[in-house]
């Protein structure tokens, strides 16, 4: 006769052998656990059961929270003037102007007031203020008047379109094909800056102030921004301040001590001396010596003095 | 390792090209040197990290200095002294002739190109021009290391890209 197991479990048979299935092990393991056993806490052994460990995670978080605080960086979009260097905007044009050709013409010198105004760049097409603008910015690093192919004219040119597409952008977000164009520009200028710095510095250096441009090097090795590698550098920044604080702390309390022994020292060399010739020998101190000790003195005295003067100063302005 | 082997075989003279750093008193340089492999038969650069001794802090980022082996080492690190600066960045004289180059111009040729045309007053003026690094810690930030910004603390992150 053979028998399935399940036939087997609903016969009840099985129930005391020493060799178990798997499940029944559990089951009456919890039927005899510890908890269903009334016994005095104090009695209780710490066997089989994981023990506890002695600095739990918590604890130590909390400790680590009172000293170390990070917050992920909110990320910057590359195209904004913050990330690309730009510290001012475009240039400021006087729009009440006619576009730059119309005004060495003999035609608009001789002509009336309303004219030179429908003429002006305030009625002409976005593209002619446009214009009006970039020459401003090109306007400023001209090395003749034909010149717009040296270095600085492009680089200018370069700056005044990136400027003005930001402040499109900052309006229409959404605009891809600018942004992407603009992160082009950007980049060829960037280029440019990198090569400029290395072919003529005094150039490049002349080019940022005209420009007002930051320049910002590169880091040299690309690091993620993680949680426990950013905790780890705060963490050793955090013991570097600490070690600095009380090595501080100790310089200033020795020093506090330097002219109490000074005097110390003042006093008891002259007593020496004193002694000393009134007994006939030789004095072991000569007279410069003793004047260089208390010139350090002195010295010390006045940084002193100064010292108070300007923390009564503070205390007064508070 | 190159340079520090070419170092302890006796070599008193070394080629470095400054890098940023925020030691005081001292430079620091990096320093190649071709070594050969014997296997492939070719040579490959090998870089050296190198600190000089140097008060004045007259070697710039980029410069290339001439570097002499101090007789006794100063401390731990510093081992080297500055000679002098061969190559400062980007303010390069021609040495045959004695004139200043940018790129592959005279800078003279330039001035005479301009004058040809009509010079105008803003074009940039190199007798002029103050010496290297009056921009320095004010739009140009090239004298320190950058880093990618990793914790927003609230203060202004200077050299944070």
């Amino acid at each position: 006769m053979s028998l399935s197991w399940q036939r087997v479990k609903s016969l009840n048979v099985l129930r005391n052998w020493p060799i178990l299935p798997k499940d029944s092990v559990y089951n009456l393991r919890r039927e005899f656990s510890l908890l269903s056993v009334s016994l005095p806490v104090s009695c209780l052994p710490n066997v089989g059961c994981h023990q506890i460990p002695t600095r739990s995670f918590y604890k130590h978080k909390v400790e680590v929270d009172k000293r170390i605080q990070w917050t992920r960086p909110v990320k910057v979009p590359s195209i904004r003037p913050v990330k690309s260097g730009d510290l001012s905007g475009l240039p400021e044009v006087n729009f009440d102007k006619p576009p730059s050709l119309y005004e060495e013409s003999k035609e608009y010198q001789t002509a009336s007031d309303y004219v030179k105004r429908v003429v002006s760049l305030k009625f002409q097409k976005t593209s002619e203020r446009k214009q009006a603008l970039f020459d401003a910015m090109i306007q400023r690093v001209k090395r003749h008047k034909l010149d717009t192919k040296s270095v600085e004219c492009k680089i200018a040119k370069w700056t005044a379109i990136i400027r003005n597409m930001q402040v499109h952008n900052a309006n229409f977000p959404y605009d891809r094909s600018s942004r992407a164009d603009l992160q082009e520009l950007i980049d060829l200028r960037k280029k440019r800056m990198k090569l400029l710095r290395s072919l003529d510095y005094k150039k490049f250096e002349w080019l940022l102030e005209q420009l007002d441009l930051l320049y910002k090097p590169p880091p040299t090795t690309h690091e993620r921004v993680e949680r426990k590698k950013s905790m780890r550098w705060l963490a050793d920044e955090y013991c570097e301040n600490v070690v600095k604080k009380k090595l501080d702390e100790y310089k200033e309390q020795l020093n506090s001590q330097k002219r109490g022994f000074l005097e110390r020292k003042l006093s008891t060399m002259k007593s020496i001396v004193e002694e000393e010739k009134s007994l006939g020998v030789e004095p072991s101190f000569t007279t410069e010596e003793i004047i260089e000790v208390e010139e350090i003195l002195k010295k010390i005295i006045k940084e002193e003095d100064e010292k108070a003067g300007s923390l009564s100063v503070e205390k007064e302005v508070y | 390792m190159a340079a520090k082997e070419a170092v302890a075989k006796g070599m008193n003279i070394l080629l470095g090209k400054c890098v940023p750093s925020v030691k005081a008193n001292a430079s620091k340089f990096k320093v190649k040197r071709l070594v050969l492999d014997t296997y492939l038969n070719m040579y490959f650069n090998e870089y050296e990290y190198i600190f000089a001794h140097d008060p004045q802090k007259i070697c710039k980022n980029g410069d290339t200095v001439l570097l002499k082996k101090l007789p006794e080492k100063l401390t731990t690190l510093i081992t080297h002294k500055v000679d002098r600066i061969i190559y400062p960045l980007g303010d390069i004289t021609d040495p045959v002739t004695g004139k200043k180059v940018t790129f592959i111009h005279y800078r003279e040729q330039q001035d005479q190109e301009d004058e040809m045309y009509g010079a105008l007053p803003t074009r940039f003026q190199y007798d002029k021009a103050p010496p290297r690094g009056w921009q320095e810690d004010k739009r140009d930030l090239t004298h320190r290391e950058s880093y990618i910004k990793f914790n927003e603390d609230g203060k202004e992150q200077k050299y944070a890209v």
